[in-house]
Formats: structure tokens, C-alpha cells, sequence
């Protein structure tokens, strides 16, 4: 046996070292802190006009702060893929095939890592819902809703550049899926897409509720996806497995909700 | 009783119509084993193997008593296993520290006190404390030669394979490197990939030639230099049937092969030896001391 020190002979203990050490990086990483930079401009401005204006509320004018945080977890998507990309571009995959933990245990870190821009966008949003309901109005359940789906959507699009990066090995392909992304969101489309919209505005607890759940499934595809090819097949396919009945699910309870006529979805 | 030697036999290797390893067998134990050879010869093929990076085609490795075909004794070696490759990559926007930080977790050091320690030690051992918290792009190409060669040593690996790990560096970096090779402390069992016939003799007990993929001298550096023994002269004029010779500092001539009229027999050295072996002449010798 080895004679280092230190030497813990389980994957998971590595991974969640991992997915400290990458976590730690990514919050200090270019993409987060243009992601900073974003939610605090859409907060600063709500709270900005909070200030200067006397009919301010939450409902009407936190779109800002909505704004601010979609483009957090666009830029949390292009900085996981620009971190899965990193043996790729420095050309250390060779190095990292000598050593013990394998391309299991360093995709599950890289995924694990995602947790850490979401724990950031959860403490961010939270304060922001606090000063909120201290200095304006306590939001509403559907605000509430609307807010812990924000969170949520920054762990799919974490994972989702981590799955571009496995698939997709290209650093020009999340820019232009982040670009997709923001385009696609469209107030135009009809009432039955706006269920598969990454944050729809669906009017009560009960479908913002569905709607989280929908996006959490598609966090756990993504993540089965990064994995697949990390040979890590027993959780790549529990995630793809509950994922999927997560996202069907949902969409079915939200589509049937939401559609009253057969013209719903074109 | 634990195995602690690392052997080849009948080991074949083929990219497309290109023989790298031709039924190579080799037994190397602990100390510092010299790999020499042209470029082409094989060397990192082998040390590939070695490193448990790619499986050969033929013949069957053991290291450290362990099969490197077997998932289980794969993951085992690798956790006694050191490996500098010859055109190391680095992650350049972290720091040193982050960098060997980074791959002692992968080394399964999960426990964040333990690897700080073990890595500030190997920082220590190659003399990088002073700019651990550079980034890797800030440092010298020595530096990161260096910084390769801290994150080969976390754990003190019992199997530690470097492949050219002197390229590039200047006269001053090599001889810090042969220091920190030479004062390893865990008496680890080194394969040392060169064609720096000079690192050979000052730090390897044993030598072993490859050529064509194919071992052509396994021995001491001391007897690699006795093969050339009646085949180096020295004269006042160059002489064309000699298989290899220069003009020297003082003007005259050093001849390698057969004698030219009128010289003088010349005290072998290992570079002569090893031109000899591989040089390309007509009349290479396969000697095994």
C-alpha cells in the first residue's frame, strides 16, 4: 500500500474534495463574476427606483432583478463549461489518466460544483427577498415561487455546461446556446411553451410549484448527461431516469393547466 | 513480501505500420534506471505503459507486482505511481499551489490539512515555496518543469517515471534537478526517460539503451562506456572511414570506429558508446553487460 499521508481510498470522499476545490474556483471565476456583476445591476436598479419612486412594488418592477438573475445563470453556464473544458484546452487529460481517481470521480466533481453558484444565487436572491419584504412588501407565495425557481434554474444551466462540455467539446457552443437561451424566451409564443420557459410567470403556487419540479428534472438530465460518458453509468442513468419523469410529469400537469383550447401550442 | 520491481516481457507496441516496441523485456528495481535512446526509440511508449496511460499490444507488464490490464491493480499502481510526462500540461490561470493542490485530490488526498502539507512539501522539495502563489503562466519554463516534477512526487510515489524531464532547461535547472532526484528520500524505483547522456551518468546506477524499440544494452553507465573500448581514437587529421568523428577543442580530431593512421586509442565515454550503439553505422553492436 501507498505510504502517503492522507490517502482516502473512497470516490466519494474525492468527489466531494472535487467538487470543493472547483467550486471554490468557479465562484471566483471570470464568468461568475460578470454573473455578480448582472444580478447586482437588475437588483440595484429595482431597489433604485424603489427608492426615488412611491409606487414600487415587487410584482411590477422586480422584473429587473428577474433579468439579473437569468443572465446569472447564463453566465453560471458558460463558466461550468469553460471549467469542464480545462483538461481539453491544457492538455492535461494524459497527466490525469495516471492517477487514481478517474473520469468518473472528476466529472461527478465538476457536476458536484454546480452546487456552489447555486448556493451563491440562493444567498444573493435571499437577501434581496429580505430587503424586499423589510423595506417594500413581503412578496406573495407566487413571488416566492418565482424566486426558488431562479435559484433552481442556476443549478440547470450549472450542469448544463457541464453536459455541453461532454458532448460538445467546443468553448463556442455555450455562448451560443446562452444566446439561444435568451432569445427563445419570447412573451409571444404560445400560452403552451411558455410552460417549458426556463422562469414562466404562471400565475399560481400550484403550477410555479410544477414548474420547479420540471426545472430540477432537467437539472437531473443534464447531469446524466455530463456523467454518461464518464463511464459512470448507475447515476447517470438514475438521473436521465428520475429527471425524465420529473420533466414528463410536470409538463403534463402544467400543459393540461394551462391549455384550453387545441390551439395552445402552435 | 511486497513486490517492488517493475517488468516487461515480450511487451510489443504498434502505431499503424510503425513499430514503437519490438518483444521488449525488462526488469527495473528500486534506484534510478537511465532510458536512453534517439527520439523514436521507444522511450515514452514504454514509460506510457508504465504510467498505466496505454496498454501494449503484446507481452505482459507487471508493476509492482500488480497487472496495469486489471481495473483493480490499474487504480492500485496508480496510487504508488508518479508521472511526469514529457510535454506536461498545466491549468495556467490557477497558481502553483492550486495546481499541485489540485492534483493530489485526484491522487485521493481528500483531506484538505493533510494535502496543504504534502503539497507546500513537494513546492518545498523542487524549490517552488517562493512563487506557490504565482499563477503557472507567470512562471519560467524551468519553473513549470519544476512544477511537473512537485506534482510526480505527491504521495512519495514508490514508482516514479519521468519522461525528459530535462528538456529545455538551462545548465543550472538541470543540475537542481539531478539534486532533487538524487536526495529522494523514499528510495523510490525511478525510470528516468532521456537522451542526456550526462544526466545518465550522473545519476543512474543503470542504463538501459532503446533503439528502434528495441533494448540494444541494459547495464551500468560505466559499462555502456566500456562497449565503445578500442573503437575511439584520436588524430591530427578527420579520416572518412571513420563511422563518427569532430574536431575537437585543441584541434584535433576524435575518432569513433575503426582507426584511422597515425591515431592514438582515447578513453570511451558514454556519449561515444552511445553513438556507436545507435548512431546509425554499419556496424552497431547488441552488447548486454
Amino acid at each position: 500500500m501507498s505510504s502517503g499521508p492522507g490517502y482516502a481510498y473512497s470516490s466519494r470522499r474525492v468527489m466531494r474534495a472535487l467538487a470543493n476545490f472547483n467550486g471554490r474556483k468557479l465562484l471566483v471565476s471570470w464568468g461568475l463574476m460578470t454573473a455578480y456583476g448582472m444580478a447586482l445591476l437588475g437588483t440595484g436598479i429595482f431597489l433604485a427606483a424603489a427608492m426615488t419612486q412611491d409606487d414600487v412594488s415587487f410584482g411590477d418592477d422586480g422584473w429587473t432583478v428577474a433579468v439579473g438573475f437569468y443572465m446569472f445563470a447564463i453566465f453560471t453556464m458558460v463558466a461550468t463549461n469553460y471549467a469542464a473544458l480545462r483538461d481539453r484546452r491544457e492538455g492535461t487529460s494524459e497527466q490525469h489518466e495516471s492517477l487514481p481517481a478517474d473520469s468518473r470521480v472528476r466529472s461527478g466533481g465538476l457536476v458536484l460544483a454546480t452546487a456552489w453558484p447555486f448556493i451563491a444565487a440562493t444567498v444573493l436572491l435571499g437577501v434581496v427577498t429580505a430587503v424586499t419584504a423589510v423595506w417594500l412588501v413581503v412578496p406573495s407565495g407566487v413571488q416566492l415561487m418565482a424566486v426558488i425557481q431562479t435559484m433552481v434554474f442556476v443549478a440547470t444551466l450549472g450542469t448544463l455546461g457541464v453536459a455541453l462540455a461532454t458532448w460538445v467539446p467546443n468553448p463556442f457552443v455555450a455562448p451560443v446556446v446562452a444566446f439561444a437561451l435568451f432569445i427563445v424566451q419570447t412573451p409571444e409564443a404560445p400560452a403552451g411553451w411558455h410552460v417549458v420557459f426556463p422562469l414562466a410567470h404562471l400565475g399560481s403556487v400550484y403550477l410555479a410549484g410544477w414548474h420547479t419540479i420540471y426545472l430540477l428534472g432537467l437539472t437531473l438530465i443534464f447531469a446524466g448527461i455530463a456523467l454518461v460518458r464518464s463511464g459512470a453509468r448507475r447515476w447517470a442513468v438514475a438521473g436521465l431516469l428520475v429527471g425524465s419523469v420529473a420533466v414528463g410529469v410536470s409538463l403534463a400537469v402544467m400543459t393540461t393547466q394551462v391549455c384550453s383550447g387545441s390551439t395552445c401550442l402552435f | 513480501m511486497q513486490d517492488t520491481t517493475i517488468q516487461f516481457t515480450g511487451v510489443d507496441k504498434r502505431y499503424g505500420q510503425v513499430r514503437a516496441l519490438d518483444s521488449v523485456g525488462l526488469e527495473v528495481g528500486r534506484g534510478i534506471t537511465g532510458l536512453l535512446g534517439p527520439n523514436g526509440a521507444g522511450k515514452t511508449t514504454l514509460i506510457r505503459i508504465a504510467a498505466t496511460v496505454l496498454a501494449p499490444e503484446g507481452g505482459r507488464v507487471s508493476l509492482l507486482g500488480l497487472d496495469p490490464a486489471q481495473a483493480g491493480g490499474r487504480i492500485e499502481i496508480r496510487r504508488r505511481l508518479g508521472y511526469m510526462p514529457q510535454e506536461p500540461g498545466f491549468y495556467r490561470n490557477f497558481t502553483a499551489f492550486e495546481f499541485v493542490d489540485y492534483v493530489a485530490i485526484l491522487k485521493e488526498m481528500a483531506d484538505r490539512r493533510e494535502r496543504s502539507e504534502e503539497v507546500r512539501r513537494v513546492l518545498g522539495v523542487v524549490d517552488l515555496t517562493d512563487v506557490a502563489h504565482k499563477k503557472v503562466k507567470a512562471l519560467s519554463g524551468g519553473m513549470r518543469r519544476r512544477l511537473a516534477l512537485a506534482q510526480a512526487l505527491i504521495g512519495r510515489p514508490e514508482l516514479l517515471l519521468l519522461d525528459e524531464p530535462t528538456a529545455g532547461l538551462d545548465p543550472e535547472q538541470r543540475l537542481r534537478f539531478r539534486e532533487t532526484v538524487s536526495q529522494l528520500t523514499n528510495d523510490p524505483i525511478v525510470l528516468l526517460s532521456t537522451h542526456q547522456t550526462e544526466d545518465v551518468v550522473a545519476l543512474c546506477e543503470r542504463v538501459v539503451v532503446l533503439s528502434a524499440g528495441a533494448v540494444r544494452f541494459d547495464g551500468a553507465p560505466k559499462a555502456l562506456a566500456e562497449t565503445a573500448s578500442g573503437r575511439v581514437w584520436i588524430g591530427v587529421d578527420q579520416d572518412s572511414r571513420a563511422a563518427l568523428s569532430w574536431r575537437m577543442g585543441d584541434g584535433r580530431f576524435r575518432h569513433i570506429g575503426d582507426p584511422p593512421p597515425g591515431a592514438a586509442p582515447a578513453e570511451p565515454t558514454i556519449d561515444d558508446a552511445y553513438l556507436l550503439m545507435v548512431g546509425g553505422t554499419s556496424d552497431i553492436r547488441q552488447v548486454t553487460a
